[in-house]
């Protein structure tokens, strides 16, 4: 699904050069649940924002599918990015001013569809998420986890193929933290590819690989077994 | 733990620029209507030439003439200024045609008793000599004009305008007829040997309508008032004030000209003003033209208050966002989306604006009405024009924090607090 040749991105600041990534080549198949892991500064996040196409100032190949996205002009990558990825945030990133299920359907409000398969999209994704109840809600009636959880909806409300979570966990407890994992789990079981980063040992032990940068040279590539819970489940 | 931000805390700023917004549209309306008046007013048919014109005032009394001496005075400057390269006219008057000033009286047709208060009797009226007319480009359409003939001995007689004819005599022939001023026992002084075309001699009764006029020679007083307010103003009338020269093609030099034309009959008669028949007439509008540019000024800065508000109000709205517009362009907010989006701001601002704007503007411009003048206060080009500036200028205020937005990186903006 992904494929990353060389990929390279730095910072100017001045006449210093930072590196953030170092020759990334990298290669994600469908239905995988990767796990991106390091030190803080290790380059996580980067690689995060350039698998999300929200970084344009990278170097190397970065092939989507059968798509190049290093030849795609900005708003192409946008376009590529609206129709295939969705995103999760450490911070959840709902819009204040909304309603859980306003956020839910900004993400379609930007794909030109019909006002009324919206709706029942956004109803689809509350019943099977069980936050119909909440719909009407604004984020700062609701927990930490309930949060994420509508910023999840959010990135799934267009079925993406890739989902995107960046520390989805960094500021819930244990709990809520394991039900999201779950969560992720039970969509990577439908079918999503998922990619997150993460510090939590714990976290990425529900992935089926990890992948470890440091100074961001990618140091390990790591296919785990299934996990005994996992398998219990099914 | 959310980025985004109400925005409840710039609403201050929000009403102050839809009220900025209002007011402009106001003050632009107010502004095209005055515009508009001025240039109705000053292209409007006075009826007049003023072309190659210009208007010597002077002052006899000053210079020590009498009522006496008046009569060989005019002839000399008839002869020496008629003598002029170039002249073509030159003629004497009281009063000169819209200079801002002249007489007016009551008029009393013979016969008639004393007109009751209500009744509108008044006329405007100038002394002229034989060339007067001739001189502004003025015809007579029935009987005579003033002629040499008509001098201090011959029979009193009396020009007058249309507007005077269909005043004091409808539907008859006023030739022939008589009339005096002020009193019924002066009501045959004078006799109607001549009606001219209406022209505008002043504007003071009305921007519009063509006041009565009747002209008198300039050597013929009246003799028999006993009124010693009467008689004052009789002697005072025989000392003209003005002359209108018309130059087939005005020479250059035209001011040097008349003053040593004027010094070389007597050198204590001065040149008190001096200035084209075109600026007299178009002094006339000092006011309108004061009002409209202080309107247009008012306007524009009231525009730019408004379009520098609207500039400040949006950026700093933008930079509050900055993170609801990266979360935006995150989950596909295309860099167009996001302009609409801040446009929209903007023109919610400038449609308030406009809702409490137009309405004002119909108020102002009803409460303008009897300072306009061929313009109703009503105006479409006011009140679509006004709003179109005001649409044009915000929305160019409002792009310029639109483009902004729209250039934010959502990485950066994902990380902005």
């Amino acid at each position: 699904m992904i494929e990353l040749k060389h990929v390279e991105r730095s910072y100017k600041a001045g006449h210093t050069e930072t590196w953030v990534l170092r020759h990334i080549g990298l290669t994600i198949r469908e239905g995988e649940f990767v796990t991106v892991m390091g030190p803080s500064g290790a380059g996580k996040s980067s690689l995060l924002n350039v698998l999300a196409l929200l970084d344009d100032g990278w170097l190397g190949e970065y092939w989507f599918g059968e798509t190049a996205v290093h030849t795609l002009n900005r708003k192409q990558r946008a376009d590529l990015a609206r129709q295939r990825i969705g995103m999760v945030f450490q911070s959840y990133h709902l819009l204040d001013d909304l309603t859980v299920a306003e956020n839910i359907d900004l993400p379609l409000s930007y794909k030109n569809l019909p006002a009324k398969e919206r709706q029942g999209m956004v109803a689809d994704i509350l019943d099977r998420f069980q936050i119909v109840a909440k719909k009407d809600l604004y984020p700062s009636q609701l927990s930490g986890g309930q949060q994420q959880l509508v910023g999840i909806a959010r990135a799934v409300v267009h079925a993406p193929p890739l989902l995107l979570a960046d520390e989805p966990t960094g500021n819930l407890h244990s709990i809520q933290a394991r039900e999201i994992m779950e969560l992720f789990c039970e969509l990577n079981r439908a079918g999503t590819t998922i990619v997150q980063v993460t510090h939590s040992e714990e976290n990425a032990r529900y992935s089926k690989r990890i992948l470890e940068l440091r100074d961001g040279w990618l140091k390990r590539d790591e296919i785990l077994a299934p996990r005994v819970t996992e398998v219990g489940a099914q | 733990m959310n980025r985004t931000t109400r925005d409840r805390s710039t609403l201050p700023q929000r009403a102050l620029v839809v009220f900025q917004a209002a007011l402009s549209v106001v003050l632009l309306a107010g502004a095209i209507l005055m515009t508009k008046t001025l240039t109705n007013l000053e292209s409007q048919n006075f009826g007049v030439a003023t072309e190659n014109r210009y208007v010597l005032h002077f002052d006899p009394q000053g210079a020590g003439y009498t009522v006496n001496t008046l009569p060989a005075l005019y002839r000399e400057m008839q002869d020496r200024f008629s003598a002029l390269p170039g002249i073509a006219n030159a003629s004497l008057v009281l009063y000169s045609p819209l200079e801002g000033d002249n007489w007016s009286d009551c008029v009393i047709q013979q016969g008639h008793p004393a007109p009751q208060h209500f009744q509108d009797c008044d006329s405007t009226w100038d002394r002229a000599d034989s060339h007067f007319l001739n001189t502004i480009g003025v015809p007579i359409i029935h009987g005579r004009g003033i002629t040499e003939r008509d001098t201090a001995t011959s029979p009193r007689v009396a020009i007058v305008n249309e507007a005077f004819a269909k005043k004091f005599f409808p539907n008859q022939d006023p030739i022939g007829a008589h009339f005096g001023m002020d009193r019924p026992e002066w009501g045959s002084s004078f006799e109607i040997v001549g009606v001219f075309r209406d022209f505008k001699m002043n504007l003071q009764y009305s921007k519009e309508d063509v006041h009565p006029v009747f002209l008198r020679p300039l050597e013929q007083q009246e003799t028999d008032y006993k009124d010693p307010a009467m008689i004052r103003g009789e002697t005072r009338s025989m000392f003209v004030n003005a002359m209108i020269l018309d130059f087939n093609a005005a020479p250059p030099n035209v001011e040097s000209l008349v003053r040593s034309t004027l010094a070389g009959i007597n050198p204590n008669l001065t040149v008190t003003d001096l200035r084209t028949f075109g600026d007299q007439l178009a002094g006339n509008f000092n006011e309108e033209r004061l009002v409209a540019r202080l309107t247009g000024l008012f306007g524009l800065l009231a525009l730019a208050l408004a379009s520098v508000g609207l500039y400040g109000v949006m950026s700093y709205f933008v930079a509050r966002r900055t993170s609801e517009i990266g979360i935006r362009m995150a989950l596909g907010a295309t860099r167009a989306s996001v302009v609409a989006m801040v446009m929209r701001g903007v023109l919610w601002q400038i449609l308030i604006g406009l809702v409490i704007g137009i309405p004002a503007a119909l108020y102002a411009g009803y409460l303008m009405k009897s300072l306009l003048y061929g313009v109703g206060s009503y105006d479409w080009t006011a009140l679509a024009g006004a709003p179109l500036l005001l649409v044009l200028c915000a929305t160019f205020a409002g792009f310029i924090p639109a483009r902004r937005a729209a250039s934010i990186e959502p990485m950066q903006a994902l990380r902005t607090e």
